[in-house]
């Protein structure tokens, strides 16, 4: 294997390949796509020298087994304290959330990620956007993906962590979805004062959930007129229970939607593991933006330059 | 004569533009002008937008553009001095019946009516493309004939082909790609929907579209070449 490229040797549960960029094709019924939880895919590129939107790897569940080729800057973020690379006959230990110098034949090991559902391994200099599928596709053992030019990276580290992984008890703030007067105050209230299970039945697509059903008023369903749908949106379904939805939700839909999971706390549901609870708290849309800019900035401050020690070796 | 647009926040990184609640060509027409007015003269900061049947949604970046300012943009738009933009017409060849339109016959026979009465009226309409969803590159038709609507399939196949041409209740569409489906398969389309190379969409909403019925080796003569008069 020649350099800039990386190896898939182990693709672990679903290991895909993501890119936030946008190509405008909303409007022909292509899927948002992209990193589900942005915020980490953000902090992993910076770690790796990256622009906040290059292309990196999306793991669930599993680290991926992935091969190195030449001299890069790696760093995973998410549902993981500490990455292991084979190098040489060694198995050496790396803290999470910190750049890693890696060399050819390093070897990134697979092991089941701890306490979230997703972790991104950024790249330095990034995924080529070639090796990006316009819809998501899980990478396979064996398969090769392009890297760009390396880029100059430092040592860096996430020291003070943004947002929290949520655990099995959750909250996530919503703004009232554009069909909240479809509901019934009963429903709402269900809504907003129910616990919710994270169903097995979810994906990139969206978290199927389950607790208190929630009602629709009298004379009106949960069919609407297909129209746009988005990350975050959270629909509910004929039998009254809802579904969130995530980066690979159609781009457009059918049903109800209550409510909208605000942008800051997408990472709360992208990282939310089977079996979690869940409930909601309603804000209003200064507020939600009052939390973004807040995250932004808390995203700004959260990784510090360190001292290289020998000036090689990360 | 339009009263104020009316605006509803879509999470906090969105706007829709909402119509009035109805499938029909008027409605869709305003959605599709407001969307080509969004795509022309987009302030910095707005992302992408989604025409629907009614609805536009507009993805802005909050870090750049506030909700108040999009607002503002859109309700700047003009609908009574926008003339309508008429859609580009797309002829759709279709190879009907046979092994590419295996439901054929049993929606002609449902529909009371001789196959090949049903693809005349299949491709006598203009029908108008009032939005692209549900996967990239699928048409939500309007305009099919009533008398050849025919519910979906009790047990939808496990895989209906790309380019197939199918009836369910009144709605008429094309499976870009193959997919699992319910739809009854009267026909197929050598041409592509949605080109994951090239990344295009063959239509848009508002443009119409008429299926123009070929033979066997038109078909195979198209796949082939790629090309269509």
């Amino acid at each position: 294997m020649n350099g800039k490229m990386i190896e898939i040797t182990n693709k672990g549960f679903l290991t895909v390949p993501v890119s936030a960029k946008r190509h405008g094709l909303e409007s022909c019924g292509v899927p948002t796509g992209g990193p589900a939880d942005p915020f980490r895919c953000i902090l992993a590129n910076r770690l790796a020298g990256n622009e906040d939107d290059a292309a990196a790897l999306e793991a669930a569940f599993t680290m991926p087994g992935v091969r190195f080729s030449d001299e890069r800057v790696i760093a995973a973020v998410g549902g993981i304290g500490e990455i292991a690379i084979r190098r040489g006959g060694e198995e050496l230990a790396f803290p999470a959330n910190a750049s890693v110098r890696v060399f050819p034949e390093d070897e990134l090991i697979s092991r089941p990620l701890e306490g979230g559902m997703r972790a991104y391994i950024a790249v330095s200099g990034g995924l080529t956007e070639a090796g990006i599928a316009l819809r998501t596709q899980s990478a396979e053992a064996g398969q090769r993906l392009g890297l760009n030019e390396n880029v100059p990276a430092v040592r860096r580290a996430i020291t003070k962590m943004p947002f929290d992984l949520p655990g099995e008890n959750a909250e996530l703030r919503v703004i009232e979805g554009v069909q909240w007067e479809r509901f019934s105050r009963e429903g709402r209230e269900s809504f907003l004062s129910g616990e919710y299970s994270y169903t097995p039945e979810s994906s990139r697509m969206g978290i199927r959930l389950e607790g208190p059903q929630i009602g629709f008023k009298e004379g009106a369903d949960g069919n609407i007129i297909s129209e746009g749908m988005l990350p975050g949106d959270i629909q509910i379904t004929s039998a009254g229970q809802p579904i969130l939805m995530l980066a690979d939700c159609p781009a457009s839909g059918g049903y109800a939607k209550i409510a909208h999971v605000i942008f800051a706390d997408l990472p709360t549901a992208a990282q939310l593991q089977p079996g979690a609870k869940l409930r909601f708290r309603l804000v209003d849309l200064p507020a939600a933006h009052t939390a973004l800019r807040r995250l932004m900035l808390a995203l700004d401050g959260s990784i510090r330059d360190l001292a290289e020690p020998d000036g090689n070796a990360l | 004569m339009e009263t104020r647009l009316k605006l509803v926040a879509h999470g906090d990184r969105a706007v829709d533009a909402v119509f009035e609640n109805e499938i029909s060509e008027k409605t869709n027409a305003k959605v599709i002008a407001l969307a080509r007015a969004v795509r022309e003269a987009a302030p910095e900061g707005v992302i992408g937008c989604r025409p629907a049947y009614r609805t536009l949604t507009v993805e802005y970046d909050p870090m750049k553009l506030t909700y108040g300012q999009l607002c503002l943009f859109l309700r700047g738009f003009d609908f009574a001095s926008e003339a309508e933009t008429a859609g580009r017409l797309v002829r759709i060849p279709v190879c009907y019946g046979g092994k590419f339109g295996p439901d054929l016959n049993a929606a002609a026979q449902y529909a009371k009516l001789s196959p090949e009465e049903v693809v005349r009226r299949h491709s006598a309409p203009d029908y108008r493309v009032y939005m692209l969803g549900f996967m990239p590159g699928f048409p939500y038709l309007g305009g099919l004939d009533p008398a050849i609507a025919c519910p979906r399939q009790r047990v939808p196949r496990t895989r209906v082909e790309g380019g197939s041409v199918g009836i369910a209740g009144m709605q008429t569409g094309v499976y870009p790609e193959p997919s699992p489906g319910g739809w009854n398969i009267i026909g197929r389309t050598p041409l592509r929907l949605f080109d994951e190379k090239t990344r295009r969409a063959l239509l848009e909403a508002g443009d119409s579209v008429r299926f123009v019925p070929i033979g066997e080796e038109e078909f195979a003569a198209i796949e082939r070449s790629g090309m269509w008069k």
